[in-house]
């Protein structure tokens, strides 16, 4: 999950950067939709996490002590 | 919320001696009781003695489930019984337990399914709860069920 987010997070960067370098470029139409793309990819993501985190809140782990017994002589 | 060790059932010290209980060859099952059970009377002897046993609902069937990866380790002069932990799947509605009880589902005589030890799940003492769609899970310690030293 978060190499994914990590991803998608480095491709938008990268298309941030050639919009601001390339303003006029004819690719920018191109390049804004795919950002958009990218946007709902991450809310989405961000989405799931916040889901399987819920789900797992209500986890119960009940870690049990070990017992011991002992034989002794007298 | 804190977990009491392990207590031992009278006949479990009985048993473990003259040999009745086989704990590297016999099959092991952990189940979940209720506040209102005897679970903690430590004279109760069989499994079928025990009162109260969690519904056959939610998640959670009668008898509970075989404890796996069962072993008897000895080293130098201390041996331990584990197993892998013992998890539940609330499903349809919640589990809701007070203890959790270790027996043996192999013996049958001289009494069937003689108890080994029980839990108190939470020393408050309360009841512990895994609402639907979440899992219980009763965790051996790193240390082990039990060790005889």
């Amino acid at each position: 999950m978060k190499d994914r987010a990590e991803a998608i997070s480095y491709t938008t960067d990268r298309i941030k950067k050639k919009l601001a370098d390339l303003p006029n470029d004819p690719r920018v139409p191109r390049w804004n939709a795919r950002l958009k793309e990218f946007d709902d990819a991450l809310e989405i993501h961000s989405l799931q996490g916040r889901i399987d985190e819920i789900k797992n809140a209500g986890n119960v782990v009940i870690n049990v002590p070990a017992g011991g017994i002992k034989v002794e002589g007298q | 919320m804190a977990a009491n060790a392990w207590a031992f059932y009278d006949e479990f010290r009985e048993f473990l001696g003259d040999g009745t209980i086989d704990l590297d060859g016999d099959s092991f099952r952990a189940a979940l009781y209720l506040s209102t059970s005897n679970a903690a009377t430590t004279s109760t002897s069989g499994k079928a003695a025990l009162t109260n046993e969690h519904a056959n609902a939610n998640g959670y069937t009668t008898n509970g489930v075989a404890l796996t990866s069962v072993t008897w380790v000895r080293s130098t002069v201390t041996l331990t019984f584990d197993s892998a932990d013992a998890v539940w799947n609330a499903s349809g509605g919640s589990i809701i337990a007070r203890f959790s009880v270790i027996y043996d589902d192999t013996v049958t005589t001289p009494v069937a399914d003689p108890l080994v030890c029980f839990s108190l799940l939470d020393n408050a003492p309360a009841d512990v709860t895994a609402t639907d769609g979440n899992s219980l899970t009763v965790q051996m310690n790193a240390s082990g069920i039990f060790t005889l030293t």
